[in-house]
């Protein structure tokens, strides 16, 4: 079944009200895992993740009679996790900015670099650390171009950000990251 | 996905999008956990939210208003009366001249000059001066019955 199709099925099940529950439940097998991993790179830890993607159920299901269907059904659950995620970041201030290290960061930069011949996983860790260095919006950009492959006019949407300046941002990401990278000798 | 590769190669970038798995696991199980998770507080948020008839919050704030305007404006009569009431205690400067002697001449026989005077005024008045002749005499004592005066001493 398309993505589409089946967000049609969902929309219908739960705004119908004859089987509400069930529509949730849908709803959450096709979105939990993109959207864990979503806020999971905002946020670094599961625990925080986990609150961040309740809390998003929580609104997507307490406002989804009023969805007017304007955009996907996709686009807007994307919208409303990255507001909670920016959200929760800026109110306990785990946002790890350019130069400013997260909670986590040391731990996996070091275990990256200690290892001279790196393997894949390795590489993955370390473009994890370089994202903890990036500015949170900065970092949704990049999380949702480079890891979900969203085109420009979903993450205008999503981010409330024009195409312009979406692609300035993930240049910008992409730069620092791999400035990041380069100055571990890591190219 | 070509997009991606293309733009990244534009940027200049080494990143490989076929490398994009993540370096953490997600607990087994974790998701059905968080599922019921969250429609139990779905249900709980349902159970506690106040159920709020827009009918009847209209006619209660229709009552509350019309509470409000009645208490205002007895508020305003009560103020409205205390003030004029302390200006002008008695109405007297709404009565004109002619009121006042029409209503003196009709009623001479029930007031007293206490009524109209203050006491500065009734010991300063003249009439309670001593007489200071025979004729002023004569003139307050030309009603006085002889009867009166004896039952007096």
């Amino acid at each position: 079944m398309m993505a589409a199709e089946k967000d049609e099925q969902i929309l219908a099940m739960i705004k119908s009200g004859g089987n509400p529950e069930r529509g949730y439940r849908m709803l959450m097998d096709a979105y939990q895992l993109p959207l864990y991993r979503h806020i999971r790179r905002m946020v670094q830890s599961h625990e925080d993740a986990d609150d961040v993607l309740q809390n998003t159920f929580l609104k997507v299901f307490r406002n989804i009679a009023n969805f007017e269907e304007r955009s996907s059904l996709y686009t807007w659950i994307f919208k409303i996790a990255s507001n909670e995620a920016f959200t929760f970041i800026k109110k306990n201030n785990r946002h790890a900015a350019f130069f400013d290290k997260g909670e986590n960061a040391d731990e996996l930069e070091s275990r990256s670099v200690s290892t001279s011949q790196l393997n894949g996983e390795q590489i993955r860790e370390m473009l994890h650390v370089a994202m903890e260095y990036l500015p949170v919006r900065q970092k949704q950009v990049f999380s949702l171009r480079y890891f979900e492959e969203m085109d420009y006019r979903q993450m205008s949407a999503v981010l409330e950000t024009s195409e312009g300046a979406l692609k300035a941002s993930f240049h910008h990401a992409v730069k620092k990251i791999e400035d990041f990278i380069k100055s571990k000798n890591l190219y | 996905m070509e997009d991606l590769r293309d733009e990244l190669k534009n940027i200049g970038s080494r990143l490989d999008p076929a490398g994009k798995n993540e370096s953490w696991d997600i607990p087994e199980g974790y998701f059905g956990e968080m599922q019921n998770m969250v429609l139990v507080q779905l249900h709980e948020s349902k159970s506690n939210r106040p159920n709020v008839n827009l009918r009847n919050l209209r006619s209660g704030l229709y009552a509350v208003s019309g509470i409000a305007a009645m208490l205002i404006l007895a508020f305003g009569i009560w103020f409205f009366a205390e003030r004029s009431h302390s200006i002008d205690p008695a109405g007297i400067q709404e009565l004109d001249q002619d009121q006042v002697y029409a209503y003196l001449e009709e009623n001479i026989d029930e007031i007293s000059l206490d009524m109209l005077m203050t006491d500065k005024q009734m010991e300063s008045e003249i009439l309670f001066d001593q007489p200071q002749s025979e004729e002023d005499w004569d003139v307050l004592l030309e009603d006085v019955d002889l009867h009166d005066l004896n039952n007096i001493f």
